[in-house]
């Protein structure tokens, strides 16, 4: 019984550590490009031109922060800006970024979400959030209109659907 | 004191499986005197042979051409020529489902209970009852289709030229952006569900004489025979042409300046569904005990193998811009290309936390409930 409990305290650590115990948000130096959700207490550099179809490579990028999807614009290009993160990993995996987007489902209308690129800052707000199946590859798609879209895993501890926040900029 | 029944001898062979065809009958030899015989021999045979077919054919070719480019303008004796053309954006989607069957064979009301019964018979009788239910169903579903999607597109934001000017010259291109979807779905998807049939017996000998010899003999059998061929042959073709260079400028007077468009290409080619095949078999007698669930129905159809990614679309040419009196050859674009065959988006969670929380839970559980059986813990005793 005592094995079992431990076990599920070595599972959902993560979970723990992010509700009861949340670090201080702090940026690695020199950081270039992040992003930054109030709401959430949620503040990670993200990794640029991460190709979102190769899961080697995106998953390495997740290790160090939030992975911008290459082929989608950038803060002040005017089109779809493409972000995605875990919301759960493995617990030895853990890092102060790479499951930054747990409580993402958590964000409601309105709720701000700040990009920082060369020290420029750009704010958006939520517009609309959908739970969407795996195969769901048009958002990543469409991109000529202005917005921001963060996708994660939903529900958390799972990667049977994808959460996807909409957001517009301000 | 009479012996209620003799020799006995009940011989029930089931051969195949207990579903027999919904048929009810009855049998009764009685009362027959010492030294009588009778047989009884009865084979029922049913058979039911559904077959569906299904052929089609789908053909797509879409054209898409678009150009803003192929403008000249030479020999102006102005100052500063300028071309600046305009940026393109085309969309192309083809959505193909085709063949689809059901074949649902539903139970037969259900019959009243055969009957099959040797009684009051005299002494040294002998009485055999045989009883054979043959059930044959063949069920076949041959669907085949085949489907050619072509999609042939140009999109032109170059091929200028500007020559033999007197000033300074600029040509700017525009971005040329396709999004080309190409998703056939559900394409021979077959679905048999079969319902059998149960019947019940009722047997009974008794009250037959001392030293009589009676036998009933019930075969039962089955057979279902359900085969689903699909083919399909399918080919997505998808042909691009884009263009944001190839701009010319020649012995010009002035500065030469060249900015071409960007390029971005995204083509999807998704096959879903491809050759799905279901038969399920139900016992009418749990259909009817859970009348409230819903029809079985085909789980949704697998992710289809990803095709082959095609290479990305061509590209503008790439050399380094010119600067100079003399004009030249320049263009300089920037390709982003991203061609998708099935893929999803990306993993950003863990597939194994509910497993293993089960796993954690059930031992949990295992661990409590040995426990409380091995009662109280020894060390108590010996404490106490």
């Amino acid at each position: 019984m005592a094995f079992s409990f431990f076990g599920l305290l070595f599972i959902y650590f993560p979970l723990i550590k992010v509700y009861f115990f949340p670090p201080q948000p702090l940026l690695p130096p020199h950081t270039k490009f992040s992003i930054a959700i109030p709401k959430i207490n949620a503040l990670a550099p993200v990794v640029e031109n991460v190709d979102p179809w190769s899961r080697d490579t995106y998953q390495l990028a997740l290790e160090k922060g939030v992975a911008h999807a290459k082929g989608t614009a950038l803060p002040g290009e005017h089109k779809t800006i493409y972000l995605f993160a875990h919301s759960s990993d493995d617990p030895w995996k853990i890092t102060r970024y790479n499951t930054v987007f747990l409580k993402l489902g958590l964000l409601d209308l309105e709720d701000e979400i700040v990009l920082t690129k060369e020290g420029i800052a750009y704010t958006y707000r939520v517009r609309e959030k959908k739970t969407v199946p795996p195969s769901s590859v048009e958002y990543l798609m469409n991109l000529a209109t202005d917005q921001l879209i963060l996708q994660t895993c939903t529900p958390p501890g799972t990667d049977w659907q994808r959460l996807l926040v909409f957001a517009d900029p301000v | 004191m009479k012996k209620l029944s003799g020799f006995l001898l009940v011989i029930i062979l089931i051969i195949v499986s207990s579903t027999t065809p919904a048929e009810s009958v009855e049998f009764v030899i009685s009362d027959n005197g010492n030294n009588s015989s009778n047989t009884v021999t009865t084979s029922i045979q049913e058979s039911t042979t559904v077959s569906q077919q299904n052929a089609g054919s789908i053909e797509n070719h879409v054209d898409s051409n678009a150009n803003t480019g192929n403008n000249t303008t030479s020999t102006n004796t102005n100052n500063n020529t300028t071309i600046e053309t305009g940026s393109i954006s085309e969309q192309v989607s083809l959505t193909n489902e085709i063949n689809q069957s059901t074949i649902d064979i539903s139970c037969c009301p259900s019959d009243p209970a055969s009957s099959l019964t040797i009684t009051g018979n005299g002494e040294n009788s002998t009485h055999t009852v045989s009883l054979s239910l043959i059930s044959q169903n063949s069920l076949t579903v041959n669907q085949q289709a085949t489907i050619q999607n072509n999609v042939n597109g140009s999109a032109n934001t170059g091929n200028n030229n500007a020559n033999n000017n007197n000033g300074n010259v600029k040509i700017k291109t525009g971005d040329v952006t396709i999004t080309d979807k190409t998703i056939n779905k559900n394409v021979n998807n077959a679905s048999i569900s079969f319902y059998t049939n149960k019947n019940d017996f009722k047997i009974k000998i008794a009250g037959n004489a001392d030293s009589s010899t009676n036998m009933i003999a019930l075969a039962l059998r089955n057979d279902i025979t359900s085969t689903i061929n699909n083919a399909a042959h399918i080919t997505n073709g998808n042909f691009w042409s884009l263009t944001t260079g190839d701009n010319n400028a020649f012995t010009n007077n002035g500065d030469i300046y060249m900015e071409t468009g960007g390029i971005n290409a995204y083509i999807v080619k998704v096959n879903d569904g491809i050759n799905i095949g279901k038969v399920a078999m139900v016992c009418c007698k749990e259909k009817e005990e859970n009348e409230n669930e819903e029809a079985v129905t085909p789980p949704p159809p697998p992710p289809g193998i990803p095709p082959t990614i095609p290479p990305p679309p061509p590209s503008s040419s790439i050399n380094p811009p010119v600067s100079s009196n003399n004009g030249g050859i320049g263009g300089s674009g920037q390709v982003l290309g991203a061609s998708v065959g099935g893929e999803i988006l990306p993993v950003t969670g863990t597939s194994w936390w509910l497993f293993a929380t089960i796993a954690n839970i059930l031992m949990f559980l295992l661990g409590l409930y040995l426990r409380m059986r091995a009662g109280r813990s020894p060390c108590y005793e010996h404490t106490k």
